[in-house]
Order: C-alpha cells, then structure tokens, then sequence
C-alpha cells in the first residue's frame, strides 16, 4: 500500500480534500489534472533536451531544460499552501510560451501547430473560464498571425491550411468553452441540492430529536433500524438499540401469548389487510405497562404502527411511542377523587334523608366549635400552647360528631389535623409559620362546611321528613348512633338504657353542650369500659353492654349520670401510667388522685391513638366544658362491674357555648 | 457643574417628595419637575429640558411603561435618562422596564445609598 | 396558600422597617369573616391579578396612620387627608410591589392602583367569592396595631 499511497499524495500535492464536498472535490481534479501535466510535461521536456543536446542542438536544448525547470518550479509550488492560480498560471503560462515557440518554429515536419491545439483546454481547465478565455484569445491571435501573415514566422503556410488551422483552433476553444460552462452550471445546481437536501435533512432531524414521541423504523422481522429518535432510549431505558428485536425488548413486559399477538398484529399492518382505522382500534400496544429493565421502574406507554415503503420496494413499520405515564397517574388521582367524593356524598346523602335535624345540629356545632378555635387565635393573652390545647379539643370534638354521622373522608383529614396539632404542641416554642400553617389548615375544613350547608339547603327543599324532632330525640338518636356506630367498629356489642330523662332539664340546659359531653362519655364507656362479647360472656355477665342515661334535679343542681356496666377503671394501669408521666402521689388521698388523673389532657392508658380514643383528650373536654358551663363532674368505679361519671350542672343555665 | 433638571413622575405627592429629598442628599445642583401621571409627564418633557427622569410604574392616566415606550419611540429622546423608581420588585418588572428602554431601575422603598450608587453616574455622563 | 402569605409578611416588616422607621412584630393569624365588624379607621387595598388573583388589605387606627404620615412628610398630622390617604396608598403599593418578589416564581402578577377606604365600620370589596380571609396582626414598636389581609387564589390550572 505504501507505493500508492506514495503515488496519490504526488498526485494530490499532499493536499487532502473531503470527499463529501462537491467544490473540495473539483479541485482535487484540478490539482490531479494540473501535476499530471507537470509530469508529462516535464518528461517530454527533458527527452527533448537530451535530444536536442545530442543533436547539438545547445539553444534549443537549454531552451527545453529551462521549460522542464519551471514546471518542477509549478510542481512545487503546488504542494505548498499558495493559490492554486499560482502554480497554474507559471505553468500554463510558460505552455503558452513553448506552444508558440514551437508553432513559429514550426517544429518537426511543421508539427509546431498541433500543440495549439492542446493549449486552450489546459488554458480554460486549469485557469478557469476568464483568464483561460483571455489566454486562449491572446494565443489564436498569435496562431492567426503565424499563419495568416506571410513573413512573421520563418514557415510559409498555404491559405487552405491557415484557415483551417485557425478554423481548428476556434472549434476546439469553442468545444472546451461550452463544456466548461456547462459544467459550472451543472455544479452551481448540484451545489444548491445537495445544500436544499441538507437543510431539510437536518430540519428533520430536528424534528424528530426533539418531539417528546419516539419515531424508530421495524423492518418485517421487527428489528429497530437506525436513525430512531433518541428518546426512544430514555423511554425504553436501553441505550444502542438498533438491530434489536423490538419484541425481545418487551420480553419483561408482556407475555409470550401477548406478544405472539403482537406479532400477529405487525404482519396485519405490513401486509394492510385491514384499514387503518381497524387496526388502529385492534392496536395491542395502545396502552400498556412497560418494565424498564434493570430497574424496578413501571411505566406506561403507547405505542402505534403503520405501514412505510421505501426505494426498492422495502417495507418498514414506522412506529410511534409515547410515554403515557404522568397522565395515567393524574387521571387515576382524579378518578381516586372522585371515587371519594362520591362516597362522601353517599354518606351524606344517607344522613340527611333520613333526619335532616341531625346534620343541621352538626353544622351548628361545627360553627359553634369554629367561633372557640378563632377566638382563641384572635386572643392575645392566651400563649400559643395554651390556644394549641383549646383548639384540638374543638377539633377533636367535631371528629367525635363526623365519625358518627359517618363522614369517613371529613373524620379522616380531622384526624390528620390532630396530629399536626399535635406536631406542633410538641415543638416547645411553635412560630408564626406553624400558626399560619395551622390556621390555613382550620380555613380549609371551615370550606368543607360550606359544602355541608350547600347540600343541606339543596335537601331541605325536596326532604319529605315533616316536623322538628324534639331535642329530646335528637339526643337518644344520637347517642344511639355513636354506640351502635362505634360498636360496629370495635367487634362489641351494647345498648342505649334511657332511666331518666327530665325534659325541663333538656329544655333549660344547653343542649349543645350536654350532648357533646354526653357523646364524649358514651364513647369512653365503649372504647375503655365495656369489654369485648367472649370477654363478658367469660365474666358471667351478658354479651351485650349497657350504657345507661339518667338526667334530673338533684337540689340546687341538675345530675346527669352515664354509667356503664363494663370493667371500670382499672387502678394499676392509671397508676402506671401516671407514674410514667411523672405525677406525684402521696398514699392517704391515692384513690382520690389517680380518678383526677383521668380527666388531665394528655392522659390515656391507650398505647396507641386512632380514630375513637387514645389520644387522652376526651375526658379533659368534657372536664372543661363543665367546668365552664359553671359545673363539677365526678366519677365512681367498681373495678370489674363498671363506672359512672356524675356530671352536676347548676340549675340557672345560660348558654356557655355563645361566641366566647 | 451646572444645574441638572430633575422630572420626578409618581402619583404619590408623599413619595414625589420622598424622591426629591433623597435625590438632594447627591448634592448635585437641580432643579425639580414634577407629575402625577405619564401623561403630564409627557407634556412637562415639552415644556422644559430635561436631564433626567424618575419614573413610577403604576398611575392613573398613563402608566410609567407606557410613558416609557412612548418616549424611546421619539427620535429625540432616545438617549435622555429614565431611571423607573417603584415598588415593583419582581424580575420580570425588571426585565419589561430594561427592554422597554430605562436606563436603571430602583425598587421602592427608596434608599440614598442606592441613589448614589445609580444616579450619580447617570447624572454625570450628561454634559 | 401559606408560602403566598409569607412574601406579604416579609415585605410589611421590611417596608415599616425601612421607610416608617418602625419595628414590627407579627402576630398570630387567625380567620375573619370576609365583611366582620371591625374597628379600624383606614384601610388600603390593593387588588392582584394575573396567574393569581385576590387582594392585600392594609387596615389600621388613625393614630397610627398620621404617625406614619408624619414621618414621611415630616410635617405633623392632625386630622385624616390627602396627605394621610396617600401615605397608605403608597405604603400598601410598596408591600404588595415588594411581594411579588417573593412569588414570582409561582406566579406573575399584575397589581392595581391602590384604594384607600376610611371612615369607621367601612367595608372592603373583596374580589374574590370566599367567605372568609386570612388576617395577620402586626403591633408595632410604639404599640400601635394594624392587620395585613391576604386572600390570593391560583388562577392556573390547579
């Protein structure tokens, strides 16, 4: 390989022009063409010397010698980085000059006039169209002359015979004319082409780079061509895909039956049996789930085909895919929403059809217990902890109320508000962020009661449930939905006794405030006190539990008991845990302390808080609240055989529970 | 130096004031002019000679942006200084006012740091 | 919402700081009523639209309004006027101006001229339809109080 190498680097002049380039082409035939005459010429130059000299011939020797001199100069000359116009124009001139050496000498047997002929397709060739018009023009005069004018060469020529020469001389000047531009014509629209060509070429692979759908090409055996779209690769999570089998690719992803159907469906599409608006309904791959290799990642994607046929008859599959995967995900949160939404309507729905009363009484308490909890933000000598407790008992309150009503979803975002109380109160000094925070949340449940009102007054004016239930009902109903609610929930069983219930009382009392705390203590019987069915049934005592309910005067106050015959309170486990807590107790008034310990905020045997209880709040609220209302709440045990709590109201009631 | 004048356009008396004032802590010989809107503005520029100009964004009539591009688009004072002093603080404010053609831009509440830092060298490009 | 609150906190502390010479202290937020009963004398409004809409109320007594007044004309005041409207006017524009710093990378925003409603019992003309707004307590160093309220809904899709 060497000699040749060797060889085109002379030809060349070492310059190495790009093969892709029309114009870089052009001229690497220039500089070929242009050494090749330097080759020749130089040869036949220096044979003519050493004839000459051997002749004796010493002028016209020399004269050759010089000539061959100068084109070594040209070939020089060329391998450096000067114009080409340079070497060219050295070279062709001093050509110029040895053709009319030799045409006025007339050379061997009057052979001086052919090498005219030589001259201007060297001249247009080498120099291009101007100068070598120029040149050629300059020489036919010169041959005109020669030939023409008797006495301005040392040769005599026949009229026939300068007239033909001349007539020669134009022909092959006129040919190499008329080639030559023909030939610039031709390139200037190649070069406009090939650069419209391109342009559309890269605006297409512009295109295609940046859409967000992959485009590959499936040959009839499936496997991906080059020149697919990068994202293909990100999409797939596979990088050098071409010439893999699209199918192997989806190998983790879709079963082998699945897959023989896919390949079913691509031969339907190559050999378009079907129109494409049935196989684009019948399209297997419209959504699936695709693994992504290597990583337990899922995503979803579509894909779609069609037919495409290229030079020489070749059928591909073009193929689009896509990655569906953020909109699945929005549109299953959307219909998880909705789901929920429906739900809750249902729920609603199910309460204020049977006793619109009801949901009307928990709307009230739901404004009542929002006027607490933003006077207590608006109450600047009340420190931020201190408010923390008042508005989690609020909350905590009306959760009590929608998990009775069954609101699941409001009780949920409830309990979620709880523990961001919670959260809070931990902090030792909570700041403005967590207050903000804190009321934007309240904001957000305030908005749901609107809701609620919405959809009240929209029942309302079809309900056909006629007459106010007394409130005397309303708070048995009540009662008895929390226990039977509850005790769904919590696998026992137990029942609603009504010994008592002294209507002045209900009348002259605030109704709000007896049946939330009535609600708190019936819950606590059946969360804390009454065991489960095996359990009793262990113990001797009916599966069944019984909460009973007595309210009337008792002097100057009204007593209101709740009692359940479950397991009371148990000692040890109020002790432990009060000793856990750190509270001192001195062994004369021990009894006495641990029964106080239970009403404390914060204080719960439960290990654990959910949705009923645990979260050591419920007796403190009902603590407060009647306290507040002016009362005193007592509570008596039997361990084992059940607990009553004593609440004493005074007779003169006002309604505490006024926007405080 | 001799004495620049100063069209001050806010349609807050209080704070036309506020600019003046701290604009005098420059020390730099001026007269002041004043407008409470783009439009007066316009006709203040008419009127008198104006070296420099300090440009709320929001007002009645006409806004400062487009008493802005009102000006730029008039051949004569196209290199006049307009500097915006207002309470829009956001980038994209910015961005607008700079492409529209001010000249600087200084977010209220105004401060004399700030004023020299900007204006001293605005003032003392003018011949 | 409350990442769009705190741009408007920040920049009523750095406005009074700065411009009135007052510290102040935030309180703690709580809601109102979009049309309670209050008893505040003035209050400036300033209306946002864009890719967010809603409004900035800045409500405080007189006393504290002819405070600030005189500091920034530092010229005493006696009674409510011009003067003591524009002040507010101003002092509320530079808040909400100032704020939109702090949200224009969730939104772009657009803000009114302000209003300025006084007189006592005067009521606000909320843009938005919610029924009650968040209200932000601030005293400041001489003991005077004002409220900063700040209703803002996206307009975006969600």
């Amino acid at each position: 390989m060497g000699l040749a190498s060797f060889f085109r680097n002379l030809i060349t002049s070492g310059k190495n022009f790009e093969d892709n380039d029309p114009e870089k082409m052009e001229m690497t035939i220039r500089y070929v063409l242009l050494n090749s005459m330097i080759f020749v010429g130089c040869i036949l130059l220096v044979l003519f010397g050493i004839q000459s000299f051997r002749a004796q011939v010493y002028l016209q020797g020399i004269l050759d010698f010089s000539m061959a001199a100068i084109t070594l100069v040209g070939f020089v000359l060329l391998r450096t980085s000067a114009s080409f116009l340079w070497a060219s124009g050295l070279t062709v001139i001093s050509f110029m000059g040895l053709c009319g050496f030799l045409v006025y000498t007339g050379g061997v047997q009057n052979s001086g006039v052919l090498w005219a002929y030589a001259f201007p397709l060297l001249s247009i060739f080498l120099l291009g169209i101007r100068f070598g018009s120029i040149l050629t023009s300059i020489f036919g005069l010169f041959l005109g002359a020669v030939v023409l004018i008797p006495g301005f060469s040392p040769q005599t020529y026949e009229r026939a015979f300068a007239f033909r020469s001349i007539g020669v001389y134009l022909l092959v000047t006129l040919c190499t004319v008329v080639y030559e531009v023909t030939k610039m014509h031709k390139d200037k629209r190649l070069l406009q082409l090939t650069a419209s060509l391109r342009a559309e070429r890269d605006q297409i692979a512009a295109m295609k780079d940046n859409l967000q759908e992959a485009l590959f090409l499936l040959d009839p055996a499936g496997i991906i061509q080059d020149q697919y779209s990068p994202i293909l690769e990100t999409m797939l999570g596979k990088t050098n895909l071409t010439g893999t089998a699209f199918l192997d690719l989806l190998s983790g992803s879709l079963t082998s039956k699945e897959r023989d159907l896919l390949k079913d469906f691509f031969t339907m599409v190559i050999e378009q049996r079907f129109d494409p608006a049935m196989l684009e309904e019948i399209n297997p791959l419209k959504e699936f789930t695709y693994l992504v290799p290597g990583v337990s990642k899922e995503k979803t994607l579509s894909a779609t085909c069609s037919r495409l046929q290229r030079e020489e008859g070749r059928v591909f599959l073009l193929c689009t895919l896509r990655d569906l995967t953020r909109e699945v995900e929005l549109r299953k949160q959307i219909e998880e929403e909705e789901r929920k939404r429906q739900q809750e309507m249902r729920a609603l729905f199910e309460v204020v059809h049977v006793e619109p009363r009801i949901f009307e009484d928990f709307i009230q308490e739901l404004d009542s217990q929002f006027t607490t909890i933003n006077t207590a933000l608006k109450d600047t000598n009340q420190d931020n902890q201190n408010i923390l407790v008042t508005i989690y008992q609020s909350v905590h309150a009306i959760k009590a109320n929608a998990v009775i009503l069954g609101l699941s979803d409001f009780s949920e975002k409830l309990h979620q508000l709880e523990g961001e109380i919670k959260r809070i109160q931990d902090k030792r000094l909570p700041d403005f962020q967590d207050m903000l925070h804190l009321t934007l949340e309240i904001e957000k449940i305030y908005r749901e009661r609107d809701t609620f009102q919405e959809l009240l007054e929209r029942i309302r004016s079809f309900s056909k449930s006629s007459g106010q239930l007394q409130e005397e009902q309303v708070l048995i109903q009540t009662l008895e939905r929390t226990i039977e609610r509850l005790s769904r929930d919590l696998g026992k069983h137990a029942n609603l006794s009504v010994k008592k219930l002294d209507s002045v009382a209900l009348s002259q009392l605030d109704f709000r405030l007896l049946k939330e705390v009535l609600v708190q203590l019936v819950r606590n019987a059946l969360v804390h006190g009454i065991e489960s069915p095996e359990e009793r049934q262990q113990k001797g005592k009916p599966p069944a539990g019984t909460i009973f309910l007595h309210l009337e005067q008792q002097g100057s106050h009204w007593c209101c008991i709740v009692g359940d015959d479950g397991k009371g309170l148990c000692f040890d486990r109020i002790r432990e845990r009060a000793q856990h807590l750190g509270i001192s107790l001195s062994p004369e008034k021990e009894r006495q302390q641990l029964l106080q310990c239970i009403f404390s905020p914060g204080f719960s045997t439960q290990d654990d808080a959910d949705l009923h209880g645990g979260r050591g709040v419920g007796l403190s609220l009902v603590r407060d609240r009647i306290q507040k209302a002016g009362g005193t709440i007592k509570v008596s045990t039997d361990e084992g055989r059940g607990c009553k709590f004593y609440l004493y109201l005074p007779l003169q009631q006002k309604d505490s529970m006024a926007a405080g | 130096m001799e004495s620049k004048n100063i069209l001050v356009v806010d349609d807050s008396r209080i704070m036309r004031n506020i600019v003046k004032n701290t604009f005098a802590t420059l020390n730099i010989p001026c007269t002041f002019f004043e407008a409470p809107n783009g439009k007066e503005a316009l006709s203040m520029l008419e009127q008198h000679p104006i070296d420099l100009v300090l440009l709320d964004w929001n007002m009645p009539e006409l806004s400062g942006i487009d008493f802005l591009k009102r000006v730029r688009a008039m051949p004569q004072y196209r290199d006049l200084p307009i500097v915006m002093v207002t309470s829009e603080a956001a980038r994209y404010n910015v961005i607008e006012a700079l492409k529209h053609g001010a000249t600087d831009y200084i977010v209220k509440p105004v401060n004399e740091r700030v004023f020299y830092e900007k204006l001293s060298k605005i003032i003392q490009l003018q011949p | 919402m409350e990442k769009y609150i705190k741009p408007f906190v920040d920049a009523s502390v750095g406005v009074f700081s700065s411009m009135v010479g007052l510290s102040v202290t935030v309180g703690r937020p709580y809601l109102c009523e979009i049309n309670s009963p209050h008893e505040w004398d003035i209050s400036g409004v300033i209306g946002l639209t864009g890719q967010a809409r809603g409004a900035v109320v800045l409500s405080m007594k007189k006393d504290l309004a002819l405070s600030i007044t005189t500091a920034l004309t530092e010229k005493a005041q006696q009674e409510i006027n011009e003067d003591v409207v524009d002040a507010v006017g101003e002092l509320i524009n530079i808040i909400a101006g100032n704020a939109k710093k702090g949200l224009e990378s969730d939104f772009k925003l657009v803000i009114s001229l302000p209003t300025i409603v006084e007189g006592p019992k005067h009521r606000i003309a909320w843009p938005l339809e919610q029924t009650r707004i968040i209200c932000i307590p601030f005293t400041t160093g001489d003991g005077n109080e004002f409220w900063l309220s700040v209703a803002l809904e996206s307009q975006q899709g969600a």
